[in-house]
């Protein structure tokens, strides 16, 4: 009995030191050094990356090559990075090595088109009206100084989200006192334990949901292919203050993954044709980078992304000194059947009688009947005055009955889902935009611009405005001007800060301190835009009246921007 | 269609927002809470020192008057980095062409690197 | 005749130098200005860049800049003109970024924070903030002590001070850190925090280099809220180097703002030490004004305010007499305005932009002016 009671002391004992020696060892322990790597990587295998990146960028005996392999990204991230290399890392490298390095890296550790999907308005380069991001914490962190879609458009281990933290610091220094920590903020009671940094916070979310490994990545790896897109495409296009385009676009490949293009868009509001001869790259098995010659826009650069059926394309054709201006543009492949792509009606309103529409499609069959076009019920198409293969003249009567929305197209089952609206008088209008951002130029910048759009909109059957269910009914003809806003007293920034034309264009002023205003300021202010609606059709007697909030800032000096993507 | 995205209703709008901007509120809207922020337009930088393209109201009236005043400041120790050249990495000869940027601000140059 | 009369004039001159003004510009230079007419009157060519910190050497007769892009240190001869000393102190693949000097009193060691980036072939590595000792005739880091993690301070820019004797150096900012300059360990803090009363909130103290300051103390405006009615006010505290003891003098209902710091500038002393000088912000963004304080510190009253036009950033100064107030900073002008009516006398287009530096004020010196 004392044998074992002594044996089970001394195991007591022994148990119990031994948690103070662990807590002991625990407490001088080094900390953990949170860039050191401890996942596997994806190794690389491009003999051209090895050569140009290994020299700094170390292989193992796997054939990873440090930080490369634990990173995947965009075609503009690698292109940044391979930029960031020659230019502060001494890395000499011309431009045809590089576009083979970013098309192979875009590859092999780029992102699945699921990843990519939040962050396509990033790549497009439009601006958002607002970016969900999940704590302020995160978005003092990661989004002060650049869009939240910036990180969002990388995956990571979880040593090389602090690496990246650790970039930051050490080329931007301040980046730890504006966006990583909380200087300047004091805690209501000093004695209360610090909160984390929202820096900390921020690589926690970013580890655990950007991580390097994703089953979208697996999946997409291992299916991606090479297509290639040689064919005629049907183009479905809306240009801001222009409206609608339909065309097409030619693609011929010339080598894997790069193509000529030469694409044809006719305005649906003047018949006035804009070509568009280019060329594209396709990364990723589905990224479109492309950029062609167009009259009268100069250099038009093409974010596009390729369906999983390899059958549509879907993006932007943008240009501009902010990429401010652009064509929405969707792309499906012609096939030997009937396509519909939409009509230049746009809102076609109730007990209209004899509206004159004209349908846009492809391989339209010449015996086509009135009767099979179908618009949905109470939309009946009473005429059709001609039709050749990528156009039929109609006249549509709508009733008085009809529902408010949108409507299909559809011709012997071929259908167009959304192509217009019905309505029966128009509720309220809307600006496109509730806050944008323009920017002095014409000195050292260039004037960044906006185009606005008044689109108007039906209550839907709820019959409540600003509610889900209701109904876009495109884009109308409305009363441009700006009106002072109030941010302080006498500032008049109205006189100072631009102009809108009726087409909604805003214009800024141009660059640079103007002596007529106080202390010499900039042409920068704030102000509303204004719409007014006063046609006819409308459900109060008023015209119908809408603002949204501009701010005309200074012109950025410094542009991160990757157009080589998309460009030889 | 990203054009017509941006005005969807009110209500999946704020479906689309996270937590983080319960506290927004839009220039549109009338009667203000005080406790709301303001909104900052997509695509100004939200370090307000006192801000590049906004200051922390949402507007520009606090910012330098003019903003050539404060330039060279905001570029010596790098406070905007994704829109003002950084004097510590690849630019370090920016202002070296201008030596008071409210009067010879037409000799800065625009970069991109 | 002419002999004395000359010999006279280069007697006086001997004597006594002009006080100047010294800024650094963005251009790389630093500007000697005439403390008078506010003319430049002598530009030094800095060889390693852009300052971003400077202050003056015990010596009163050199300055020592901080630059930007490699973190250069250099020491200029105030008389001459001219850089007499440089180097860098960041090598090729380490960023130090000194932040916050002090010089102790022999002029040899300047106290500093410091981080360490270190730039490896393929990543940054983030060291540590530290404290280090600079020393200026073997331009080597002598000493370095790891900054103590939980005492590291809370605001953007601090103020060190080495104290008269060269034992202790001080850094100043919600509480004041102390730490013995043979180790740089971490020595004593005082609590800020009561300052007069217990329960007067929290102080923050972060003193400037006023040339009427004397040498064995420093003072800095300060702010706190009682703990019954919350009335925010304002005063001026001083702390002896010497002693290590603060004496508060409270003076007056203080500018309500966003934060604690409220809308108070830093404070300027007449050469005399009895007035005291402030700017106070009211508002914000657009809306702001501001205005000049002067108070009379004996009396702990309020003299008088002036509004002035103020932009959104600037820096407050003043002559070596105290008779100008001088508002500058973000830009190239000065602002100088009479310290007794707080009025606007003129503005000074220096035609550079100046640095984030600062002003350095020099009173009149006994200096040798060289033989002719």
């Amino acid at each position: 009995m004392h044998k074992r009671l002594l044996r089970l002391t001394s195991l007591l004992l022994a148990i119990s030191s031994c948690a103070l020696c662990q807590e002991a060892s625990a407490q001088n322990a080094p900390p953990q050094d949170v860039t050191k790597e401890t996942e596997g990587g994806i190794p690389v295998t491009d003999r051209l990356t090895i050569a140009k990146c290994g020299g700094c960028h170390q292989a193992d005996s796997h054939g990873n090559l440090t930080r490369i392999s634990w990173i995947r990204t965009t075609p503009e991230g690698w292109q940044e990075a391979i930029k960031r290399m020659v230019q502060l890392n001494g890395l000499q490298l011309g431009p045809n090595d590089a576009r083979q390095i970013v098309r192979y890296l875009s590859e092999e550790h780029g992102l699945a088109p699921e990843e990519s999907q939040p962050v396509r308005w990033f790549l497009e380069m439009t601006q958002p009206q607002t970016e969900a991001i999940p704590t302020p914490a995160i978005r003092r962190a990661c989004a002060s100084c650049h869009a939240f879609a910036k990180p969002q458009s990388w995956r990571r281990s979880a040593a090389e989200w602090n690496l990246l933290k650790n970039m930051h610091i050490g080329y931007f220094p301040l980046s730890q006192f504006v966006a990583f920590s909380a200087h300047g903020e004091h805690a209501a009671d000093p004695n209360a334990p610090k909160p984390k940094e929202p820096v900390e916070e921020a690589l926690a979310y970013l580890s655990k949901t950007y991580g390097l490994y994703s089953s979208s990545w697996s999946n997409w790896r291992a299916q991606m292919t090479d297509p290639d897109l040689s064919g005629r495409w049907l183009i479905t296009a809306t240009l801001p203050g222009k409206g609608k385009y339909f065309g097409a676009m030619t693609v011929a490949r010339v080598s894997p993954g790069e193509f000529t293009t030469q694409a044809t868009l006719t305005s649906i509001q003047d018949g006035s044709k804009v070509e568009l001869p280019g060329k594209s790259f396709l990364y990723t098995g589905y990224e479109w980078r492309g950029s062609a010659k167009a009259e009268p826009y100069g250099n038009v650069r093409q974010v596009m992304t390729l369906s999983a059926d390899q059958a549509g394309l879907q993006g932007r054709w943008f240009w501009g000194a902010y990429q401010e201006f652009g064509f929405e543009v969707t792309a499906q492949r012609e096939n030997r059947d009937i396509t519909i792509l939409g009509t230049d009606a746009t809102a076609l309103r109730a007990g209209a009688k004899n509206v004159q529409v004209t349908l846009y499609g492809s391989r339209l069959p010449a015996d086509l009947k009135a009767d099979e076009i179908r618009l949905g019920a109470n939309v009946t198409v009473t005429k059709l005055f001609s039709v050749n293969p990528t156009m039929a003249k109609l006249a549509v009567d709508v009733n008085e009955k009809v529902i408010p929305g949108k409507r299909s197209i559809s011709v012997r089952g071929h259908t167009v889902p959304d192509a217009f609206s019905v309505y029966d008088k128009i509720e309220y209008i809307r600006i496109t935009a509730d806050t944008a951002l323009a920017h002095t130029g014409g000195a050292v910048g260039k004037k960044g611009y906006v185009q606005y759009e008044a689109h108007a909109f039906s209550n839907g059957l709820d019959n409540l405005p600003n509610t889900a269910d209701d109904v876009d009914l495109g884009p109308v003809t409305v009363k441009w001007s700006v009106e002072e806003f109030i941010s302080h007293n006498n500032d008049n920034d109205k006189e100072f800060v631009g102009f809108i034309d009726s087409n909604g264009l805003f214009t800024p002023a141009g660059d640079g301190p103007n002596p007529q205003r106080r202390l010499q300021a900039d042409n920068i202010g704030d102000i509303w835009v204004v719409a007014k609606y006063a046609g006819k059709d409308t459900a109060t007697p008023d015209p119908l009246e809408t603002k949204s909030y501009l701010v005309v800032g200074v012109p950025d000096f410094l542009r991160f921007d990757q157009p080589e993507v998309g460009s030889k | 269609m990203k054009h017509l995205k941006a005005i969807n209703s009110k209500a999946s709008r704020l479906e689309a927002e996270a937590e983080s901007q319960k506290h927004d509120v839009f220039a549109l809207q009338s009667g203000r809470d005080a406790t709301k922020q303001p909104h900052i337009p997509v695509g100004c930088s939200l370090a307000f020192f006192p801000g590049w393209e906004v200051d922390s109201a949402g507007g520009t009236a606090g910012l330098c008057q003019p903003a050539e005043r404060d330039l060279y400041d905001c570029y010596a120790d790098c406070f905007w980095p994704a829109q003002v050249p950084d004097h510590l990495n690849r630019y370090p000869d920016w202002s070296k062409k201008c030596a008071a940027a409210t009067q010879d601000w037409r000799n800065l140059d625009v970069v991109f690197p | 005749m002419k002999t004395i009369a000359s010999s006279i004039v280069f007697a006086l001159f001997a004597v006594h130098s002009q006080a100047a003004i010294y800024l650094a510009t963005y251009q790389g230079e630093l500007l000697t200005i005439d403390d008078a007419t506010y003319s430049i009157v002598k530009k030094t060519k800095l060889r390693t860049g852009i300052a971003r910190e400077m202050i003056l050497m015990p010596d009163k007769k050199h300055v020592l800049l901080m630059t930007n892009q490699y973190s250069g240190i250099e020491v200029v001869d105030l008389e001459k003109g001219e850089v007499v000393d440089s180097w860098q102190v960041d090598t090729p693949s380490t960023r130090l970024r000194p932040t916050s000097m002090a010089i102790d009193p022999t002029g040899r060691y300047v106290y500093t924070m410091t981080a360490t980036y270190t730039k490896k072939v393929d990543r940054w590595d983030i060291g540590e903030d530290k404290l280090a000792v600079i020393d200026l005739t073997s331009h080597k880091v002598v000493r370095e002590e790891l900054f103590p993690k939980d005492k590291k301070p809370d605001s953007f820019g601090m103020s060190f001070r080495v104290s008269p004797d060269g034992k202790s150096l001080y850094l100043f900012g919600s509480s004041v850190l102390i730490f013995d300059t043979a180790t740089l360990k971490f020595s004593k803090e005082i609590n800020l925090e009561k300052p007069i009363y217990p329960g007067m909130s929290r102080v923050n103290f972060i003193p400037e280099i006023d040339p009427h300051d004397s040498p064995d103390s420093v003072t800095a405006l300060f702010q706190t809220e009682d703990p019954y009615v919350h009335k925010r006010i304002f005063g001026l505290a001083k702390f002896d180097l010497n002693t290590r003891t603060f004496d508060f003098t409270p003076i007056g209902t203080t500018v309500p703002g966003k934060n604690e710091e409220g809308g108070m500038s830093n404070v300027r002393l007449s050469a005399d030490r009895k007035s005291g000088y402030a700017v106070a912000s009211f508002g914000e963004h657009g809306d702001k004004t501001c205005q000049f304080w002067s108070f009379d510190i004996p009396q702990k009253a309020l003299k008088s305010r002036q509004d002035f036009t103020c932009n959104s950033r600037f820096y407050f100064s003043s002559s070596h007499d105290g008779k100008d107030l001088l508002i500058f900073g973000a830009g190239f002008e000065i602002g100088v305005y009479d310290a007794a009516t707080l009025k606007l006398k003129k503005t000074v287009n220096l035609g550079y932009d100046v640095t984030m530096a600062g002003m350095i004020v020099l009173p009149p010196q006994a200096n040798q002016v060289a033989a002719r």
